[in-house]
């Protein structure tokens, strides 16, 4: 559904409009529809009642089957109509209703996006969440459906009482008089119900931020095993929403019953009165029981009626309460529909600068400074000596509070948002990288400024995006390009879609066993047919490939009888239990009591969940020979065998023996199995991709024996220059930018966070560059590579303010200005600052 | 063969005298940084701990990392290199049996020196994390852990007085490591 983008600037801001704006406007071709719809089946819903008094008083009094037949099938026809009329309306109902809701929720959002970053310093995200998803909800669904329902309501009223007035004018009056009587008590009731709303909306919100606060400060509360000082917190909200929600259901309920009961005394009225004029003979039969239908009938839409102002009532109550919150002036204009944004030389002034939060406190005051284009300025300073505010004013992320901030001599306070995204880039302390792949992620700020987003358009397609080309060339200067070619070298491929590149794997399995084979031996295990592999446990090493019947998968070996019945004819059985029990011995005895935690429970063939079985196994191990315990005793042993890995269960030996046997063995089930189940596996062969295995494992036909970063480095070397050879370099690197970086980038280690965040700025090539401690996380290669980087590639490019919190990049800059309580007290090169002994020179060398 | 007598089974039992596990053992009991440790204490650690070779001129570690771990020496030796710009001179050299780094195992702190294998270099490591985590679930064991790092501080200062004070008056003046 094609609809105009949000917020045009002339434009009301969302938080300003009425809520009953929101029923026209865009939807009034529809509204109109269905009003027509409305009068039409207000019409027809009358046609019943008359059809039962001419069937009473005509067609039955006088015998006439004819009549009754025709009365039947116009009933008949008007109710199907009725129906068909009905469904119509409520159709039309909930589009109106759902496309209301979802412009509300957009442009809101929209809106929200835009406000202060100090908004958000105050309000608790759970606020922000529990606003857009259930206050509004309610809110939008139904202002959207209540004024078509009002019209019919009302419509209804009017043409059941004008027919009642037809029939009786007498008796529809006395039947009408209790509407007076509701129109006033209901009113009333519904105020105090409101009142007691806006109160739950406010505890609501109270409970949303005590949830967000806990959850939030999690690390706290199990560090400081606090669970009772929060509950009884959350306790003590919670009571407090129980007693508001109470009193506003009963009196929702009130109104309800109250309304109930005046249209039911109705009824009373009317036998009373209409019974004795029947007997007086001044009202016919079929006029009453017509009479009483249609009154029964005229209490529905006045329920609905009631329920509709009820509902606006609720409506009115959420949104004002919600936009109430979020009514706030931005501060920036995100952007100036009328022109592109502006592209800015790269100066940047700073004249007599302040800023101040909302206390009053000065982080920054009488902060001066210019800088050429291309030049380069580190801010330094013990931390609170606002440095990073300074960054954070000069990105337009705070607005401050006197003085001005030029760049190209424009005042970035008269800039949009859009304006600054095109000139400028920065790179926050923390940053945040969304949910997505890592391609997604660097490619973020550069589809950020793309005039049009079109999600089903990959960058390839996108000519104003960074291509492949320029992506690696990031991922090469950020270092990121190791971290990137990991991952794409630890994806398993797809069977089904990746036949191909699996091919010229294989390819490049037997170049790099020629080329590398020997250089790499002491990091890498590689598969061979005579050897047993020490880096992978005793199950593959019998085994020797991947099964392809899931009977023959690892965890099920010891369900499997066949298995079982080979391991006896190979003489295996005994010396494997022999080996489970005394593994099972020594982990119990070393981690039979610790809790539940990776650390420990990583290097052990025993997982924490099953310890405490294999404890009572231990104990029943005392005193019992091996081949005398139970079937079930001796299939845990075996299992815990059959995880065995040498080179990383340590706390046993591994007798030559027992491997020289395994290899015998793994001889005769490659054996027995072509004969017996020729499909249950697919043994490793030099020749063939093993999907099961990751891309790296599938070149070195082996398996890496280490994880030191060291070593790691020497593999990648190795297979880097392979990989270029083979021209599947940019192809790797593709599968691994494709890798799921998770919630907040959860699967990532902090430096490759750093290293993604200041690679996806880089990628849009500022013309300045802000770094508010970019590099604080990354290790001393790494900031070295990055600070060389900026020294040299960006150098006289681009403008560059860099907070620095470690004194050992500084050196280069052309500018270093040192802030201490929020004013600059020194700035200038570094041999300069070092020579006069200021503040530069007491943060490097110390007082001493 | 056969394996069916009880008796043959004793050819191919697995013992656990001989492995790598009780060799760390073996050796933990001999740090005296940890030597104060209880024996199922001392187990947990030999089983958390591994044991690397490094190849001649491997770094251990890197001026300026936090690498956050301990070494002992088993075989071999390695250097203690301080890297300047104007190039790099070697501190001291460390042979088989020394102990190093207990100190970054309770805290982070960034390498001031790297170290370098001299030799073929086989170490016992055990890493920050994995003992911070013992810590946390034991916390009596800290005190002997805090204990035996500042008896090894007082020990190296007094060692350093008793023989270099004479050689070099000049840098006694910035001692005081164990007053700090």
């Amino acid at each position: 559904m094609p609809e105009k983008r949000p917020t045009e600037p002339e434009q009301i801001p969302v938080v300003k409009r009425p809520l009953l704006s929101w029923v026209f406007g865009e939807n009034l071709k529809f509204q109109i529809l269905l009003i027509l719809i409305i009068i039409v089946m207000v019409f027809v819903s009358i046609i019943p009642l008359e059809v039962q008094k001419r069937v009473v008083n005509e067609a039955i009094k006088m015998r006439r089957i004819d009549l009754l037949l025709t009365y039947c099938g116009v009933y008949l026809l008007a109710i199907v109509s009725a129906s068909v009329l009905q469904f119509t309306i409520n159709s039309l109902q909930v589009y109106i209703g759902q496309r209301t809701l979802s412009r509300m929720r957009k442009e809101l959002f929209d809106h929200i996006l835009s406000l202060p970053i100090n908004f958000f310093r105050k309000t608790q995200p759970g606020t922000v969440i529990s606003s857009l998803v259930t206050e509004i909800a309610t809110a939008g669904d139904n202002v959207g459906m209540i004024f078509a329902s009002t019209v019919r309501s009302v419509l209804t009223l009017v043409a059941f009482a004008a027919y009642l007035f037809y029939l009786h004018p007498m008796l529809a009056a006395v039947s009408m008089s209790i509407y007076p009587i509701i129109l006033i008590l209901v009113p009333r009731l519904q105020m105090r119900a409101n009142t007691a709303n806006r109160k739950r909306v406010d505890a609501t919100r109270t409970m949303s931020n005590k949830i967000g606060e806990s959850i939030s400060g999690i690390y706290e509360i199990h560090a400081s095993g606090a669970f009772n000082v929060e509950n009884h917190k959350f306790a003590g909200i919670v009571d407090r929403l129980f007693r508001i929600r109470i009193v506003w259901n009963l009196y929702k309920f009130a109104i309800k019953v109250t309304n109930n009961f005046f249209n039911n005394l109705s009824p009373f009225f009317i036998f009373l009165l209409g019974g004795y004029f029947v007997m007086n003979g001044r009202l016919e039969l079929g006029s009453l029981i017509a009479f009483l239908s249609a009154q029964k009938d005229i209490s529905d839409p006045w329920k609905e009626l009631i329920a509709n102002y009820q509902g606006f009532q609720d409506s009115t109550t959420r949104y004002k309460k919600t936009m109430q919150l979020f009514d706030i002036t931005q501060e920036h204009l995100v952007e100036d529909k009328t022109r592109e944004p502006h592209k800015l030389g790269a100066s940047v002034e700073v004249k007599d600068l302040t800023f101040k939060t909302e206390d009053g406190i000065k982080l920054l005051s009488g902060v001066n400074f210019k800088l050429k284009p291309g030049d380069q300025m580190a801010l330094v300073g013990f931390s609170g000596s606002g440095k990073s505010t300074l960054a954070q004013c000069i990105s337009q992320l705070y607005k401050y509070s006197s003085g001005q901030i030029l760049i190209d001599g424009n005042d970035i306070a008269e800039l949009t948002k859009k304006d600054m995204a095109a000139n400028i880039g920065f790179v926050p302390q923390a940053p945040f990288i969304f949910n997505g792949t890592i391609q997604e992620n660097i490619l973020y700020s550069c589809v950020a400024n793309l005039k049009e987003i079109d999600p089903d358009k990959g960058f390839e397609e996108n000519p104003d995006l960074p291509s492949l080309d320029d992506i690696i060339a990031i991922l090469h200067q950020t270092g990121l390009f190791v971290d990137v070619l990991r991952f794409g070298m630890n994806t398993m491929l797809d069977p089904e879609k990746d036949e191909e590149l699996a091919s010229r794997l294989v390819e490049v399995r037997s170049n790099f066993q020629e080329e590398f084979s020997e250089e790499l031996a002491d990091i890498v295990e590689f598969f061979d047919d005579n050897r047993y592999l020490h880096h992978s446990d005793v199950a593959s090493n019998i085994t020797f490939g991947t099964a392809r019947d899931p009977a023959f998968l690892s965890e099920n070996l010891t369900d499997n009888d066949y298995f079982l019945s080979f391991l006896d004819d190979a003489d295996l059985t005994r010396p494997l239990m022999t080996l489970g029990a005394e593994m099972s011995r020594q982990i119990v005895n070393i981690l039979g009591g610790l809790p539940a935690d990776d650390v420990f429970f990583e290097q052990s063939p025993i997982s924490h969940d099953r310890i405490k079985d294999y404890k009572l196994l231990v104990e029943r191990m005392a005193g019992i020979r091996i081949h005398d315990m139970p079937k079930e005793d001796g299939r845990m042993l075996l299992e815990t065998a059959l995880r065995f890995i040498p080179a990383r269960h340590k706390i046993v030996s591994f007798p030559q023996l027992l491997e020289d046997l395994i290899l015998e063995g793994r001889a005769l089930f490659k054996q027995r199995i072509h004969k017996d189940k020729p499909d249950a596996f697919s043994f490793y062969d030099i020749s063939e991709y093993i999907y099961s295995q990751t891309i790296l494992n599938n070149i070195f036909f082996g398996r890496s024996k280490t994880d030191k970063p060291r070593d790691q480095e020497r593999v990648n070397k190795s297979i880097v220059r392979l990989l270029v050879e083979e021209d599947l370099l940019e192809t790797i690197l593709e599968i691994g930018s494709e890798f799921e970086v998770g919630d907040k980038g959860d699967n990532l280690s902090g430096g490759q966070k750093q290293k993604l965040a200041i690679a996806r700025t880089l990628l849009k090539r500022p013309d300045i560059l802000i770094l508010d401690e970019a590099t604080s996380a990354l290790d001393n290669n790494s900031q070295a590579r990055i600070q060389n980087l900026l020294e040299t590639s960006w150098k006289g490019k681009s403008t560059i303010i860099a907070v620095v919190h470690r004194l050992d990049i500084i050196k280069n800059y052309d500018y270093i200005a040192v802030l201490k309580a929020g004013e600059i007290v020194e700035m200038g090169s570094y041999d300069e600052l070092i020579k006069r002994k200021g503040m530069l020179y007491e943060l490097e060398f110390g007082q001493g | 063969m056969s394996l069916n007598s009880d008796k043959d089974s004793a050819n191919h039992s697995v013992d656990a005298s001989s492995s790598e596990f009780q060799e760390n053992l073996a050796t933990l009991r001999q740090i005296p940084f940890f030597s104060k440790l209880p024996l199922d204490k001392l187990k947990l650690l030999a089983y958390l701990c591994s044991q690397v070779t490094f190849k001649t001129d491997d770094y251990l570690f890197t001026q300026g990392d936090d690498d956050g771990q301990a070494f002992y020496i088993i075989e071999g030796s390695a250097q203690l290199i301080f890297e300047r710009e104007d190039g790099s001179a070697v501190v001291r050299e460390y042979g088989k049996g020394v102990f190093l780094g207990g100190i970054a195992l309770l805290g982070k702190s960034r390498r001031i020196y790297s170290l370098k294998a001299k030799a073929s270099t086989t170490c016992l490591i055990l890493e920050r994390e994995k003992f911070i985590r013992i810590i946390e679930k034991f916390p009596d064991l800290l005190l002997p852990a805090i204990q035996g790092s500042i008896e090894n501080i007082h020990a190296w200062e007094k060692h350093f007085l008793s023989h270099h004070s004479k050689d070099c008056q000049q840098c006694c003046q910035h001692l005081g490591v164990s007053v700090l």
